[in-house]
Parts: C-alpha cells; sequence; structure tokens
C-alpha cells in the first residue's frame, strides 16, 4: 500500500533548475542599475522595456516548445519579418483586405512555414540547425518581392495591438505575453502533448520505444513555433508603424539568447517558462541598460553575440555528458 | 482467448541477418499464459534480438509471430506495446532530466478528465504504489540522473508493472540487482504469473533461470538449440548446451610462468570507485567480476586514463605513472578493448587497415607523410596473424562478424605495442567459435610476456579463464579468489557484499 | 584461414565513376550551358577572370573548413570573419601601418578568431554550429564597429597585390594562393597523418580518443587554421574591391557550407573529399555567377541559396537512408 507520508520533492526540483539563480541575478541588475542610473527603476522606463520585449517574448514562447523536444528554429525572425510585410501589403487601401482576413493570412503564413521547416527536418531528417538557416536565407530573401511597396501601418486595430497602454502603465503586448506564457507553461505542464516534448527531448529513442509518435509532435512544435512567428509579425509592423522587407533580422540571436539562458537546454529536454520570463526580462533590461548609457549601436551588436556565446558556454557546462573527454 | 492451449505467444522460424552475422537462425518459440519462460544462451546467442523483434525495434527477415493465436505483423514499438507486450531493456534507457513517477508513466501519463490533464497527484501516488510492491523506497519525485543504477533498474522494472501488461520481456532485469533486490524481483514475477502474465526471461545466471522459470529455451549462435522443462533439466546439461561443447575444449587450460609484477595499483580514487589496490603480473589473466555498476567499468577507464583519478597511484614496472589520457596509457604500453566495440574501439566505416593501425598513426611512417606500403604490411601481418576474416585490407570494418571486429581491436593494441591489455567483456556479442580464438589470443598473449585484465560477468568464463578474480561491489574490491579457490558462489556473494 | 588478396581491391566494384566524378561532368556541362544562355559576356576575360579570382577566396576556405566538417564540426563564423577582416585591414591601412604588417595583423586576427571557436568547441564543448552562429554575429559585429557601419577604402601596394597582383605576368595571384591551399589540403587529408586522425575523428571520435588520438588537438587546430584561412579569404576580397566593409563575406557560409555538402562531405562528419570540395564549391560559384551576370537581384539569389542548402542536404539524407535500407 502506498505510504502517503511519502515526501515529494517538487519544490526542491524547482530549487535546481536555474530558475532561482537568474531571480537572484535579476534582483542584483535591478539594484546595480538603479544605483547607476536613478531613471531606471520607474514605472516609465519599465513600461519601455517590458514594451521592446513584445516581439521577443512572443517569439522565445513558440521556440521554447520547440527547444524542449530537442529542435531547433533559427528562421523566426525571417518568418516573422515575412508575415509583416505581407500583412502590411495586404492592408495598403488599394486591396482592402478586412483585418480579420489578414490575421488568418498572417497565422497561415506562418503556420505553413513552420509546417514545411518540421516536415523537412523530420521526414528527410535534416540537421535542424542546418533546415532553418536554408528557410531562413529564403524566406528573407522573398520578403524583397514587397521591397519597393513601402506600405505604412494605417490601420488602427493594428496600430493599438502593439502600442496601446492599460492604464497608461502596462503594455497590451505584456498582457499578450503574460497570456501566452502562462498557456505554453501549463500545456507543457499539465498535457501529454507537452511532457511528451520533454521525452523527445531528453530520449529520442526512448520516445519511440514508449509508442510516442515523435514525428508528428516535433512537426507540430515547429508549426506552433510558426504560429507565434505571425504573431510576432503584426508586432513589429504595429510598433514600427510599416512594413519592410528587414523587419526581424538578427531576431533568433536575441531570442537564442534568452530561451537558453532561462534554461532550456540546447539538444532539449530540459527547460521551463518561468526561467524563460526572467532570462527576457534580463536581457530586456540588458538592452534597455545599453540605450541608456549611449552604447554605440554596433557595439550592442558585439555585446548581443558574446551574450549568446557566453550563455550557450554555460550551457554546455552545465549538460555536458561525455563531452570533456574529446 | 484460451483457445489455443494456453498458448498466447508463437515466434516461428525467426530469422535475422546483420551485415556479417546471422543474429537469429530459424528460431521457434511458444509461451503459455501465466508461465515463466527462460531464455539462457551466452552473449551474442542471440537473445537480444529475439526480443528486440518481439518488441517492434528490429523488423524481422523471415518468419511469423502469432499473438492469441492470430498471426501479428509487428512494425514498432507502439503496436508491440497496444498488444500487451512490455520490455525491460537491458540498457538503461531513462529520462535522466524528469522525476521517477514521470519515467514510470512514460508517453502514457496518468490524465484526469474533463481535459485529460496530466494527473500528477495520481501519477505521484501510482508511482509510490508500485515502488511500494517492489519493496523499494524510492520517492517519486526524484530526478532519475540522480539514482544510482540498480535504483534505475528498478525504476525500469515499475515502468513495464506500471501498465497492463500480457507479455512481459525481462532482459537481464538482475544484472544489477542485490540477491535482496532479487528476491523482491521474483516475488513480483510470481504475483504477475496469478494473475495470467506470461514472462519472458533473459540471463545467463544458471541459479536464477532454476528459480524462477518454468520451461528453458536456449540459443547458440542464433540457432535454437534446445528446450527443456527447468525440473527436468540440470546446470551440467544447460552449460554444455549453451556451450556447444565439451568445457575443457571451450576454456583451453595453459600453464605459464607467471613473472614479476608489471602493473600496480594503490588506493586508486575516482568517481564510481574507492580505495583500490591491486596488482599484476607478467605472464597473468587478472578477472574482475562485480554486477553492473559495481565500478568495475570506471576502474579500467580510470586505469586507462579516460576517467579522471582523484587520488592514488600507479605503477608501471616500478615506476609511478601519471597517466592523464588515453594518449599517456598507450605510450605506457595499456591498451584497451572497450565494452562496446561499436561505440568505443573501432572506427566502423574505415578499413581494416586503418583501424589496425589506429593507436599507432605515428610510426606509418617518417615525417608528416603515412608511408601506405608499411600501413599494408603492418596491417597484413596482424589479419595474418590473428586470423582476421576479410576479403580484403581495405574492407569497412563494419562488415565483419563481431568476433572479427573484437580481434582488429586486439590488432589495434599489439600493433601499438601494449603490454598490458585491459580487455572489458571481449567476448560479449561474438559467436562460441570466436569466443575461443579470443580465448587463445589472451593466452598467447601471456604466453609472450603481456598481462591481461579481463572484466567479465560471465561466470563461467571468469572462473576458467582467469588466473585471478577479483571481485568488486558498490566501487570497492570485496574478494579476492585464486582460480582454484574460486566458485560461482563466492564470486556472487562477494559481489552482493 | 584469412585471405588477403592484394590484388582484387575492392571485389564488388565495377568500373563506375565516382560521385566526384560525376560532380565533375556536371560543372562541365554547367559551364558550357552557361555559357550559352549567358552569351556572350559569361564566356569572357571579363567575367572570367574575376570569377576565377571570386573562386579562389570562396574556394581556399572551402577546402580547409573542409577538414573542420570531416571532423564533425562546423564553422559558420567565416562570412563574419571575411567581413571583420575587410574592416580591420582598411582600418590599419587609414591609420598608416605597413601593408605588410597590416596583413600580418589581418591573419593574426584570424587566428585568434579560429582559435576561439576551437576553444569553444573543444574545451568548452559547445555545439559548434551553434557556438559559430554566435561568434558570427559578434565578428560582424566588431566589423561594423570599427568601420564605424561604413566601406573604408583600403588601397596599399601589398594588399593591392593579394588580389589583383600577378605572378609571371600572367597568372593572377589568388589563383595561385587558391591552388597552393588546395594541393596542400589535398596532401594533408589524403596523405598524412594528420589527415588520417581528422578522418578517424570524424569516424568515431569516441575511439579515436579510446586509441590516443588526442581529438581537441586535431579539432582546435582545424578551427585555428579555418580562422587564418578565412582571414586570407577577407583579405583577397578586400584587395579585389579596394574597399574593407563589414558586409563583406555576408551570408558566404550558406555558399561555402552548400559547396562542401554537395562535394560529399558529411555534415557529421566521417566522409569527405577535398576533390569533391572542389568540385562542388566551382559548381555553385559557377551557378550564382550566372545568376548575378543574368541581373538576377541580389536577395533572389539569397533565395537560391537558401534552397541550394536544404536541397543538397537532403539530397545527401536521402541517400544515406536508402542506403542504411539496403542493409
Amino acid at each position: 500500500m502506498a505510504k502517503p507520508e511519502k515526501q515529494y520533492s517538487g519544490l526542491r526540483n524547482f530549487l535546481r533548475t536555474p530558475t532561482p539563480t537568474l531571480i537572484g541575478l535579476y534582483i542584483v541588475m535591478i539594484i546595480v542599475f538603479t544605483i547607476a542610473d536613478k531613471n531606471f527603476l520607474t514605472v516609465q522606463n519599465f513600461r519601455g522595456i517590458f514594451n521592446n520585449l513584445a516581439v521577443f517574448g512572443i517569439l522565445a514562447s513558440g521556440i521554447t516548445v520547440v527547444m524542449i523536444a530537442g529542435g531547433f528554429d533559427l528562421s523566426i525572425g525571417s518568418i516573422s519579418g515575412l508575415v509583416g510585410i505581407v500583412s502590411a501589403v495586404l492592408m495598403m487601401d488599394q486591396y482592402g483586405v478586412p483585418t480579420p482576413l489578414i490575421f488568418i493570412i498572417a497565422i497561415a503564413i506562418g503556420c505553413a512555414v513552420g509546417l514545411i521547416n518540421g516536415l523537412i527536418i523530420t521526414k528527410i531528417g535534416i540537421n535542424p540547425i542546418i533546415t532553418t538557416l536554408g528557410t531562413l536565407a529564403i524566406i528573407r530573401g522573398v520578403c524583397y518581392f514587397w521591397a519597393d511597396k513601402n506600405p505604412r501601418i494605417y490601420n488602427v486595430f493594428i496600430q493599438n495591438l502593439g502600442r496601446k497602454f492599460i492604464a497608461n502603465a502596462i503594455p497590451y503586448t505584456t498582457v499578450y505575453i503574460i497570456v501566452f506564457f502562462v498557456i505554453i507553461a501549463l500545456i507543457l505542464k499539465f498535457t501529454r502533448f507537452g511532457r511528451n516534448l520533454y521525452t523527445i527531448g531528453g530520449n529520442e529513442t526512448l520516445a519511440r520505444l514508449a509508442g510516442i509518435q515523435v514525428d508528428r509532435i516535433k512537426i507540430i512544435t515547429y508549426v506552433i513555433s510558426g504560429f507565434f512567428c505571425s504573431l510576432a509579425g503584426l508586432l513589429l509592423i504595429s510598433q514600427l508603424g510599416s512594413g519592410r522587407p528587414e523587419y526581424g533580422t538578427g531576431a533568433e540571436l536575441e531570442v537564442l539568447t534568452i530561451v537558453v539562458l532561462g534554461g532550456v537546454a540546447v539538444g532539449g529536454g530540459k527547460g521551463n517558462l518561468l526561467g524563460v520570463f526572467v532570462a527576457l526580462v534580463i536581457i530586456g533590461s540588458i538592452s534597455n541598460g545599453m540605450v541608456m548609457l549611449d552604447v554605440p549601436i554596433f557595439l550592442r551588436q558585439v555585446v548581443k553575440g558574446a551574450l549568446l556565446v557566453l550563455v550557450i558556454s554555460i550551457d554546455a557546462l552545465r549538460n555536458r555528458r561525455n563531452l570533456q573527454l574529446y | 482467448m484460451a483457445n489455443n492451449n494456453g498458448i498466447v505467444l508463437k515466434m516461428d522460424n525467426i530469422t535475422k541477418t546483420f551485415p556479417g552475422v546471422i543474429a537469429l537462425d530459424d528460431v521457434s518459440i511458444e509461451l503459455y499464459k501465466g508461465e515463466v519462460l527462460g531464455i539462457l544462451g551466452e552473449n551474442g546467442a542471440g537473445k537480444s534480438t529475439l526480443i528486440k523483434i518481439l518488441a517492434g525495434n528490429y523488423i524481422k527477415d523471415s518468419g511469423s509471430i502469432f499473438v492469441d493465436g492470430q498471426k501479428f505483423e509487428i512494425k514498432n514499438p507502439s503496436e508491440a506495446m497496444a498488444s500487451g507486450i512490455r520490455v525491460i531493456y537491458q540498457e538503461l534507457n531513462s529520462l535522466n532530466n524528469l522525476t521517477v513517477a514521470e519515467n514510470i508513466f512514460v508517453g502514457e501519463q496518468l490524465v484526469k478528465s474533463p481535459f485529460k490533464i496530466v494527473d500528477w497527484k495520481a501519477m505521484n501516488k501510482r508511482a509510490a504504489e508500485i515502488l511500494n510492491e517492489l519493496n523499494v523506497d524510492l520517492d517519486p519525485n526524484a530526478i532519475i540522473g540522480d539514482l544510482s543504477i540498480s535504483e534505475k533498474q528498478v525504476v525500469e522494472i515499475a515502468k513495464a508493472i506500471s501498465k497492463e501488461a500480457k507479455i512481459l520481456v525481462m532482459d537481464e532485469p538482475t544484472a544489477a540487482l542485490s540477491e535482496e533486490e532479487t528476491q523482491s524481483l521474483f516475488k513480483i514475477i510470481n504475483t504477475l504469473k496469478t494473475k495470467g502474465v506470461s514472462i519472458i526471461y533473459i540471463s545467463h545466471r544458471l541459479k536464477e533461470i532454476f528459480e524462477i522459470t518454468d520451461r528453458v529455451v536456449i540459443l547458440r549462435d542464433g540457432k535454437k538449440v534446445g528446450l527443456r522443462k527447468t525440473v527436468e533439466t540440470d546446470a551440467n546439461e544447460l552449460v554444455t548446451l549453451m556451450v556447444g561443447r565439451d568445457i575443457k575444449e571451450m576454456y583451453p587450460k595453459r600453464e605459464v610462468l607467471i613473472g614479476e609484477t608489471v602493473l600496480e595499483v594503490k588506493n586508486l580514487n575516482a568517481e564510481g570507485f574507492n580505495d583500490i589496490s591491486f596488482n599484476l603480473r607478467k605472464g597473468e589473466i587478472l578477472g574482475i567480476f562485480g554486477l553492473l555498476g559495481s565500478g568495475r567499468t570506471a576502474l579500467v577507464k580510470a586505469l586507462f586514463g579516460a576517467n579522471k583519478i582523484h587520488s592514488g597511484e600507479i605503477i608501471i614496472n616500478g615506476k609511478k605513472a601519471n597517466i592523464k589520457s588515453p594518449k599517456i596509457a598507450r605510450d605506457e604500453k595499456i591498451g584497451l578493448v572497450p565494452l562496446d566495440r561499436k561505440v568505443e574501439g573501432l572506427a566502423l566505416h574505415l578499413g581494416v587497415k586503418e583501424n589496425v593501425t589506429l593507436a599507432n598513426i605515428e610510426d606509418l611512417g617518417k615525417g608528416f607523410l603515412i608511408n601506405k606500403k608499411l600501413e599494408k604490411i603492418k596491417a597484413g601481418k596482424w589479419v595474418k596473424e590473428m586470423g582476421i576474416k576479410t576479403p580484403t585490407l581495405e574492407q569497412e570494418v563494419n562488415s565483419l562478424s563481431g568476433g572479427n571486429q573484437q580481434k582488429v581491436v586486439l590488432a589495434k593494441w599489439l600493433e601499438s605495442g601494449s603490454k598490458i591489455i585491459i580487455l572489458n567483456e571481449p567476448t560479449r556479442g561474438i559467436d562460441v567459435g570466436a569466443k575461443i580464438e579470443i580465448y587463445k589470443l589472451m593466452q598467447n598473449l601471456c604466453e609472450e610476456g603481456s598481462a591481461v585484465i579481463m572484466i567479465s560477468s560471465e561466470l563461467p568464463e571468469i572462473l576458467s579463464i582467469a588466473d585471478r578474480i577479483l571481485v568488486m561491489s558498490k566501487g570497492r574490491i570485496t574478494a579476492q579468489y585464486s582460480r582454484t579457490e574460486a566458485t560461482e558462489e563466492k564470486l556472487l556473494q562477494s559481489a552482493c557484499i | 584461414m584469412p585471405e588477403i588478396k592484394a590484388s582484387s581491391m575492392e571485389p564488388g566494384k565495377k568500373a563506375k565513376i565516382s560521385n566526384t566524378g560525376i560532380l565533375f561532368i556536371v560543372l562541365v556541362v554547367l559551364f558550357a550551358l552557361f555559357s550559352y544562355v549567358g552569351r556572350p559576356f559569361f564566356f569572357s576575360v571579363l567575367n572570367l577572370i574575376p570569377m576565377l579570382n571570386n573562386l579562389s577566396f570562396i574556394g581556399i576556405i572551402a577546402a580547409v573548413l573542409t577538414m573542420v566538417m570531416v571532423t564533425g564540426e562546423i564553422d559558420f563564423s567565416i562570412g563574419g570573419n571575411i567581413g571583420l577582416t575587410a574592416c580591420l585591414a582598411a582600418f590599419l591601412l587609414s591609420k598608416g601601418l605597413p601593408g605588410w604588417l597590416v596583413v600580418v595583423i589581418a591573419l593574426f586576427g584570424g587566428a585568434v578568431m579560429g582559435a576561439f571557436n576551437g576553444f569553444l568547441a573543444t574545451v568548452v564543448g559547445v555545439n559548434s554550429m551553434i557556438a559559430t552562429i554566435g561568434t558570427m554575429f559578434i565578428w560582424r559585429g566588431i566589423g561594423y564597429t570599427l568601420s564605424n557601419g561604413e566601406s573604408m577604402l583600403a588601397i596599399n601596394p601589398v594588399i593591392d597585390f593579394i588580389g589583383r597582383g600577378f605572378i609571371f605576368k600572367v597568372i593572377p595571384f589568388p589563383i595561385v594562393i587558391f591552388i597552393i591551399i588546395f594541393a596542400l589540403t589535398y596532401v594533408v587529408m589524403n596523405l598524412s597523418k594528420w589527415g588520417r586522425s581528422i578522418y578517424a575523428i570524424g569516424t568515431n571520435p569516441m575511439a579515436s580518443y579510446l586509441s590516443g588520438i588526442n581529438v581537441k588537438k586535431v579539432k582546435f587546430i582545424n578551427f585555428l587554421l579555418c580562422g587564418i584561412t578565412a582571414s586570407l579569404g577577407g583579405l583577397i576580397l578586400t584587395s579585389l574591391s579596394a574597399v574593407g566593409m563589414p558586409q563583406h563575406g555576408q551570408g558566404l557560409e550558406l555558399v561555402i557550407i552548400s559547396g562542401i555538402v554537395l562535394g560529399g562531405t558529411a555534415l557529421g562528419g566521417g566522409k569527405g573529399q577535398i576533390l569533391g570540395t572542389l568540385a562542388g564549391t566551382l559548381i555553385l560559384s559557377l551557378l550564382y555567377n550566372f545568376l548575378t551576370i543574368m541581373n538576377v537581384y541580389y536577395y533572389y539569389i539569397q533565395i537560391v541559396q537558401g534552397a541550394v542548402l536544404v536541397l543538397v542536404v537532403a539530397t545527401y539524407e536521402i541517400r544515406q537512408s536508402r542506403a542504411l535500407k539496403r542493409v
């Protein structure tokens, strides 16, 4: 018979994830930044930080799902760029496409590209990094079909999507991020689909032996990622006020940094969205800090690349198995 | 259900080949409802292949499978599982980042209505119940990565019995278990039997076969060589069937003068073992016996420089050696024939000659370039001397048989001039004929003045081949026996301390 | 008893053309086709010489990257390396440093970049696919910072010679570099002990390590060489264009890696031939040159490049799985 006095160690398991460290790190950052600049810890500043995080946050929630299952997606920046420019073009007065239809088309584009990524990766068996590096280039090229249109966004609904605030303090976009993070977190924790992602990422052979439909689930993760790219694309054009073919370039760099910093293991099997959320705010604050300190724009790029290398190094050191041998 | 005289599973004329080997040759078995059918055979006899076919992990080349009298083409693991076939694999397949409960219910998490939400509470509770039945004290919420090998094995067993099973296959389930844990497992097996579950029990430990099985099938070199009722047979008959020839012929006796100490290990400590001291003498075959997870593989890896040594000394030919990498071990004339030759021993897609010279590329000519002629001479010499059966020196080693692959690994170390050869389960996955050849090669080495360390979990093998046997348990040496002192019982007892 | 027949090397093998052979035939056919469709400009000195020059800096990087890839690693940061090297060289020239010193410093910079990649991949143990995507951004970011995002004039006798000089007044210097590096890598990969270690590591790193091969050292040095070669390529490109700008080499990793995989090198390592890489790179530079002279918009060429990468790898994977099924 079961002994009810058995101690379940759920809290202990949580404390072993990187999330508590990240929370601690962020508290230290807040203190340091506040000492360095009084304007850091203000509603005004945090409103800005969170609003700037919208696109990355949305993209991060999608790629987290992909990466927990052991996948990878470098094409997210391109997909959101494509969705952005296509939606912006469709919004031009001469076409007169109704807003709901634009939404449907936008989401269909993202999901379709995700589906293609997923099919190539699972059915042909190409490394996901190579696949999405290829589709990144292709999709970015396709964006330039509309390079000469330069559409501006006059659609009020889309304009409000990424720019409005609740009570002049909380950005709409923050609400989206929180809602999506909570939904995805619940899916990860409380559905078979979510748990199977961890199994696949942890040991794909075992997942197959356990009768899990690995390919189908992996494809779905890429479609989910594509879906969030669509939303991110709409937010991009909302916040920037126009559609340009280069929007979203390099977003994958920042999103990867966030997700890996948040404790999602490169290679899969590990990760939770709370960690990703804290990492999102950390990276957002660093970007914000660099703006406040007037770091030259090109140097920021160097810092961001260095941050990525740093977090993946930490990930490698933390998760290394037999790697130290050779 | 019981319309086929209680036969739940029938595998008829199953054949399966791999490049270079016939793993299963026309094997048929029948399994009755509520019985324990033992499958006995040495390493490489085809036991694992047979169950992998049953589990949908391999596709058979020919033959047919009937479950409850219905012909059943098992194409993948989910189909096998759907028809009630559960397998506990020998290789541990756990998800190291997840909890015990999750590992038990992998792919089939308990859910509750209305939205099929994963019911963690129920899962933890049910997991605790199953673990309790198995008489182990494990927290369902513990992370698998923190557990010992024997605990992981218990979780594997819990995983298999957590679901409604009709046919339960256990592939060497006790390889890492202590005597006590083994007895708990047998209790479970008996309970399952009374519930009408049929069990296929694979082992090469005779004692267990007699204790738990009703009937036993004996495989040798991929063929079925016998079927006995357990009560009607004895150990002698089973061993003779398994080995296929007279024991004396199988394990040739030898007379070798054992010389001075060549290797001395003093108070060695590293990950996986503690305070190990022993010595090895010229011309000697030193056996190391222990259960899975006893630290034997960790020990030889440390001796070979592949695992970091925390403290202690290794003295080779009277001189202290600082073995920090396999390269240094090689320079100290130590060679390692590893546990898994395909993963650790061979570059499978390179040729025989490349593999024979792999540990000694520097000597393939003067300067920067390889002298292709010299390479051929060197490789050709070993191929001839060791009787490696290969059509050409360029043949990919992948297509050689297990025995010939193992000889290539051994040749690699002889080519680099090794004087201390460590062999980790050297006869795993090779046929009986090749085994005898490997034993002979080991003995020749000793006659020529080398020293050999052999890890083996096959009792007849280690008892007949080794001059001296160290027994390891939980990372320590628990006993040492000379060849004359050692018996099966003594080894197993010392291994479970 | 074993029978070793030295005469019948591979018994099952009929007179079959190797994959590399097929690639060279494809190359000739494409060349003829493009010469016809792109006539008269494609097959003219005005196009062929720049094309060969372009090929030379792509080719040398491809050759050395093949060595990296056969060990099972990869370097995506080559394009970033080129951009940084170009900016660094132009920057140093603008500070009045002598040409030879600029070349030495630039190559040293390449070595540092390569060593850093090697450090990440071997000592830290990061998957090099991801690590070098990170460093790619870093190198290019430093290039942008050095040049402030603008192109800088890079004119100096030494630099000019690297890309536009001639040996014996007729052979373009880049072609000479190209031939030398291809010959060297060919010898290393096919005839040397170093090359044997590379193939062994790519086939099975664990077994190689347990056979006493210093896997980390071999991989590290390959990354180092790759970094140096990429910066040499960067210098050639700087010289050819007479400017150093951070956009130099953008997207080149796609072209080079597609060429290498087209040439038969496996992404997971173990397989690959320098001659295959030569053929693969030639075919792709031919293709992209053709698209360029046909006035295809740059971003559309990018579509082709991405598609070629996926297609080439897909073909390889499909053939692999077919070969497995046959067993």
